[in-house]
């Protein structure tokens, strides 16, 4: 059965969206010490619990924009759902633990984000590495990744139509060289 | 054009629907039968749309943030901290120890600007979110930035040759106004403002921006952005820049 979100959830949705610090800030406050709390009886850090976190609260950004987020349960429990399903794989791929992990336990929602997580794990690749060029290069792919036309580029930066096309493919260019590279993307599939 | 020029011109082409029906159709197929190429599109199209999406990468940042548990302490007017040892500007331990005391016991007292100054810069933390990888990749001044040896830093940034991204550029901002160069760190945290090129840090380099101008004594200007910090209630520094103003 579809859970109705009530109006303290759908706001703290809406602050997701618009990545309202005040309201992800609440979602914090409300949510994250379960999930710690979780992680931790079962072998792993707090740190780690963070990461897990963070990335659910990415899991649940892409979820909600791409308007594919089926509740059945309240968003607290959806999170912990999240975390708990992502935790749990993650020491069974790794067995880096001796952990009896109840399969119908980390089959909840396993279908309903795998996919997504994996992106968001490859979008933080790609963002890394994107930090990582010149400002140049991330002004003008971020202007190009925007959907800004060269013309208009060009203006912006103050140079050439036809040097904004040859910069925006060298600093592409570099930039995929540079995550193709990445151990951590080659591991994770498409 | 060079063979890989050319595939990433295609792939653009796809993904924005600038090719022909026929082009269209025929690239499709290939994809169909060639595995390489369809992971190629599927990466091209994500990256786009990832480092496209404004609103995302600042949520990256705003949760890259609340995971460093000593950013925020100075909203709690924690404001003695233990980074401030090491950049060694004015102010003694003894000093800030005592300023830290009037500040939480006597909220009335008037302040000069260095107290105030004093009192609420702390430098940007950088380790809490950097992989070990990150760090095995980080530039000698960002080593000397994140150890805290800000004189050190400096130095570096200055003799850097490389292209230095909008990243490092903040770094190097926050480096100049830890070692008193407060008119400097303005220009380029104006320069960072004009690009806007991390929108995730805005924010932060507005705070920053607000108490460069302090340092520098431009008290009129660093009221002006305090007080547009202050008015917007969804800013992570609009307590402290409402406080700083009423001290100022």
């Amino acid at each position: 059965m579809l859970k109705t979100l009530n109006k303290r959830e759908q706001e703290l949705l809406e602050g997701l969206l618009t990545a309202d610090r005040t309201l992800i800030q609440e979602m914090y406050d409300a949510y994250q010490a379960g999930v710690i709390s979780f992680i931790k009886q079962r072998g792993g850090t707090e740190s780690d619990a963070k990461d897990v976190f963070q990335d659910a609260i990415l899991v649940l950004y892409k979820k909600v924009k791409a308007n594919d987020l089926v509740l059945t349960v309240s968003l607290n429990s959806f999170i912990k759902a999240i975390c708990r399903n992502m935790w749990l794989t993650k020491i069974r791929d790794k067995r880096e633990l001796n952990v009896e992990v109840n399969e119908d336990e980390n089959m909840l929602l396993e279908e309903q984000i795998e996919d997504v997580l994996t992106g968001v794990l490859r979008e933080k690749i790609y963002r890394k590495h994107f930090l990582n060029l010149g400002e140049q290069c991330q002004h003008i792919l971020k202007l190009f990744f925007s959907k800004v036309k060269m013309k208009e580029i060009a203006v912006k930066l103050n140079i050439t139509e036809k040097y904004v096309k040859k910069r925006k493919f060298e600093c592409k260019e570099k930039l995929i060289v540079a995550i193709k590279n990445d151990p951590h993307f080659k591991e994770l599939k498409f | 054009m060079s063979e890989q020029s050319s595939l990433y011109e295609q792939i653009e082409k796809y993904l924005n629907k600038e090719l022909t029906e026929v082009e269209h159709a025929e690239f499709e197929q290939q994809m169909q039968q060639d595995e390489t190429l369809r992971k190629e599109v599927l990466m091209h199209k994500e990256m786009a749309a990832s480092l496209g999406d404004e609103n995302y990468q600042q949520l990256i940042s705003t949760l890259e943030n609340l995971q460093n548990p000593d950013q925020f302490e100075a909203e709690n007017s924690k404001i003695i901290n233990a980074n401030y040892l090491r950049f060694g500007i004015a102010a003694s331990v003894v000093f800030v120890m005592l300023l830290g005391l009037i500040f939480l016991l006597n909220k009335t007292q008037t302040y000069s600007v260095d107290q105030l100054f004093v009192a609420y810069f702390e430098p940007y933390q950088v380790d809490a979110f950097r992989s070990a990888d990150d760090q095995a990749e980080m530039s000698d001044a960002m080593k000397a930035y994140q150890n805290g040896d800000y004189e050190k830093a400096v130095l570096l940034f200055k003799q850097t040759t490389t292209d230095l991204n909008s990243l490092d550029n903040f770094y190097w901002a926050i480096t100049l106004i830890a070692t008193d160069s407060g008119n400097e760190a303005i220009e380029k945290l104006d320069d960072l403002k004009s690009e806007n090129v991390m929108p995730g840090l805005n924010q932060n380099i507005d705070w920053y921006l607000a108490l460069a101008n302090l340092q520098a004594g431009k008290i009129k200007e660093a009221k002006a952005i305090l007080e547009s910090i202050s008015e917007n209630t969804q800013h992570y520094k609009s307590k402290a820049a409402t406080e700083l103003l009423d001290k100022l």
